[in-house]
């Protein structure tokens, strides 16, 4: 039993231990939470991956693996299924994942990163903790991902919201009901590098992708899915390619999700079709991406909808400026045009005016550049945002 | 050469839904029955819309009634269903075997071509009618089928230069193995009495609304997005005109619709874009002012010509437009160009002249190289080549 007035211990879940923008931001709190505090947590995802193992360095870490249940269980559902009993299979999986999390108690604090995560609760045995929830997401999220269940539950239980955006906020507002000035605002964070990275490794990078050494690099990250529109980043790389009047040539690199198959499999139609096989560049997922971003000249942001995307910031912290549509929250990062573009949402062909416009002005591309990776070290490194979330939580510790 | 007088076709299908290839075997066989002594019959895997247009010209046989088979039924009550399965395929082989002495087997569509596998050693000449590049991803055909298909299959009829390649590429086919042969319609007013054409009071648009339709699934292949985009730059360009979009969605499903509603909300163009869903786009077509085919995938030929028939004016995209019925028939722009696209839609849509004469071009074309008189004769001479 822990003693009067120590910090309770908290769960914080998350929805995988990958290498994407919610998982990485508790990583990084966690660390700063470790350094910093002597508050006891433990963690918890819904799926593991490749950040793992730097959780376990950190506190004890639980995989639920929802859909890799016990054999033993696997085994039972099989057989309910095919002696038609199969309404009785997720029962049985259910009491197999609740056993599989028996080991997760005594917590008085739970903080869901994301709100997807939330589904983690229904395989818990704790009682009536404090509900946290940090909302990543916008309305492709909150709308059409998110379970019935699991939004009655966000909105029943959660004692207090933080969002990484205002356009998050707003979405909260409109999706759970909630007054405004009830939630707290913590934009996304990332840690600062003490060193650049190796220019040899960028340069080789360039190279194996097919990039020549004199290229200006319009570039492009996260997941090739459809809301984060690779098929618009082909759209604006044949308007670029089109109007560029410019010496030097240009690529156009996406760093992270697919770099091939059925996913990608329309993108790359497209790039083919717009004669572009061999300028506009798919390398895939990259467990070291900041040497990747250190090619990128500008960075574009074509997604259909985007919270505040980790990969901006750490573009930024290369001193790439960023060109994005007006339809997430990055747009408050970029603000008043100090650190890049903001366009109306779906028009690219103004944002490949927009990138133009960086390309054709090295002056102007350094200064935002500069500038972002100012604002992105003032306000969103680790020591802002991790004792950010801190205090949010401290009321409830 | 064409079938022997009074010779015997054998035409499997794929189910009688009011969508592109079955309406074409409808207009093939009514062709058929009515101008020659060839006896045809057809045996669909499922049955649809289409099924008593059918059952009115000639034998109609559905796989589905084997599910009603008492023998069938009493194992799968008794939840043995691989006996079940397999009296179902011998009675399909059987089937199949009754017919051995049949002119040609005419499967028409890659998804029906599932039946090669119940063919014994005694079977007719095999003809596979592929009309959509998109055949080949279906998912009602597994690997095997695929091979079976690739293996059992003696003439391949390709409806353009597009699904030839793909089939040579992706099925492995020789090039002597596959022939070309061009869509063809039955015109508007041989459309089945089966369809009911919605009003557009019906659909909620108005009689002075300009309608602009797309088609297909909404995913990346059926470029739903290009669809936004085009509602989106369409609606800048021309603040003055009274458009309405209308999309029609093959699923009415809202976790397969949401993304492109979402994607309309998003650009801001969902206060005027209705979007339409079922299983019988035709019936929508008379709602429309122009067609806009700007896939990824399917080059929609038979829409296109029934578009042309019905005197809707076709935009289409050079991806899939290059050759072919498509080609012919529509104004053609420069794949994933959304300004040209929204341009060539404007002109059509506000220059009466250029209208007139486009819709005049298109349906002269229809009827000169893909009326049923035309190629219902050449698929004809086709399929009695075949030894």
């Amino acid at each position: 039993m822990r003693s009067p007035g120590a910090p309770g211990k908290v769960l914080f879940c998350s929805h995988a231990a990958e290498r994407t923008g919610p998982p990485i931001i508790m990583l990084h709190l966690a660390r700063w939470l470790r350094r910093n505090t002597d508050v006891d947590f433990e963690l918890l995802f819904l799926q593991g991956g490749e950040l793992e193992e730097e959780f376990r360095s950190l506190a004890p870490v639980w995989i639920l693996d929802e859909w890799e249940p016990p054999r033993a269980a696997a085994v039972a559902e099989s057989f309910a299924w095919k002696v038609g009993l199969g309404r009785f299979a997720p029962r049985l999986r259910r009491r197999a994942l609740r056993h599989r999390m028996r080991g997760v108690k005594d917590v008085d604090l739970v903080y869901v990163n994301t709100a997807g995560s939330v589904r983690a609760l229904r395989y818990l045995d704790l009682g009536e903790p404090t509900l946290i929830t940090h909302v990543h997401e916008l309305s492709v999220g909150l709308d059409h991902h998110l379970a019935p269940e699991d939004h009655e539950l966000i909105r029943q239980r959660t004692a207090h919201y933080i969002v990484v955006s205002e356009a998050v906020r707003e979405a909260v507002v409109e999706s759970f009901g909630v007054p405004r000035e009830e939630i707290g605002l913590r934009y996304g964070f990332v840690e600062s590098a003490d060193t650049r990275p190796d220019p040899e490794r960028t340069a080789a990078h360039r190279r194996a992708a097919g990039i020549p050494d004199d290229a200006l690099v319009v570039g492009a990250a996260g997941l090739t899915h459809w809301r984060k529109a690779p098929d618009l980043f082909v759209q604006v790389a044949r308007l670029v390619r089109e109007r560029w009047t410019g010496d030097r040539p240009v690529h156009f690199l996406w760093v992270g999700g697919e770099a091939d198959g059925p996913e990608l499999a329309p993108v790359l139609y497209d790039r083919h079709h717009a004669g572009l096989d061999d300028v506009v560049h798919f390398v895939g997922h990259q467990a070291e991406p900041q040497p990747w971003f250190a090619a990128f000249d500008v960075l574009v942001l074509p997604a259909r909808e985007d919270a505040f995307p980790l990969v901006c910031l750490e573009a930024a912290a290369e001193q790439v400026p960023l060109v994005c549509f007006d339809n997430g929250g990055m747009p408050e990062f970029v603000g008043d045009g100090a650190c890049g573009r903001v366009v109306p949402y779906p028009d690219v062909s103004a944002m490949a005016d927009a990138v133009l416009e960086l390309l054709g002005d090295d002056e102007l591309r350094s200064t935002l550049g500069r500038a972002a990776a100012e604002r992105s070290a003032a306000a969103h490194d680790v020591e802002v945002g991790a004792r950010g979330i801190y205090d949010e939580l401290a009321p409830w510790l | 050469m064409a079938l022997r007088p009074r010779g015997r076709l054998v035409t499997v299908t794929r189910d009688g839904a009011l969508d592109g290839d079955q309406l074409f075997l409808l207009y093939f066989l009514r062709w058929l029955t009515s101008t020659t002594d060839v006896a045809a019959e057809v045996l669909t895997w499922h049955e649809g819309i289409l099924t008593e247009d059918l059952r009115d010209l000639t034998p109609v046989r559905a796989v589905d009634e084997l599910d009603r088979w008492r023998l069938a039924r009493v194992f799968e009550v008794l939840r043995i269903r691989r006996v079940a399965q397999a009296l179902k395929g011998l009675r399909l082989r059987w089937w199949l075997l009754r017919r051995w002495r049949a002119d040609v087997l005419y499967v028409n569509g890659l998804a029906a071509g599932r039946i090669l596998g119940y063919l014994t050693r005694w079977s007719p000449p095999v003809v596979v009618h592929v009309h959509d590049g998109g055949e080949l991803d279906d998912p009602a055909l597994s690997d095997a089928d695929r091979a079976v298909v690739a293996a059992r299959t003696d003439r391949f009829v390709a409806a353009s230069d597009d699904v030839a390649r793909l089939l040579t590429d992706r099925l492995g086919i020789r090039a002597d193995r596959i022939v070309r042969h061009d869509h063809f319609v039955a015109g508007v007013d041989l459309l089945p009495a089966s369809t009911e054409r919605p009003t557009r009071a019906q659909l909620g648009i108005g009689e002075d609304e300009l309608v602009v339709g797309g088609i297909g699934t909404a995913d990346w292949w059926a470029a739903a997005d290009q669809f936004v985009l085009l509602a989106w730059a369409l609606r800048r360009a021309r603040p003055d005109l009274p458009l309405r979009f209308l999309w029609i969605a093959g699923d009415e499903r809202e976790r397969i619709l949401w993304p492109l509603r979402h994607d309309l909300a998003n650009a801001g163009v969902d206060d005027v874009t209705t979007v339409g869903v079922g299983w019988r786009p035709l019936d929508y077509l008379a709602a429309m002012d122009v067609l806009v085919l700007a896939t990824r995938v399917e080059s929609q030929e038979l829409m296109a010509l029934e578009a042309a028939a019905s005197d809707v004016v076709v935009v289409a995209t050079d991806n899939l437009a290059r050759t072919g019925a498509v080609a012919d028939l529509a104004v053609v722009v420069p794949y994933l160009d959304t300004e040209a696209l929204a341009g060539a839609v404007a002109t059509v849509l506000t220059d009466p002249p250029t209208r007139s004469a486009q819709v005049e071009r298109a349906g002269a074309e229809a009827r000169r190289h893909h009326d049923v008189s035309v190629g219902g004769p050449t698929l004809l001479d086709l399929l009695g080549s075949v030894r």
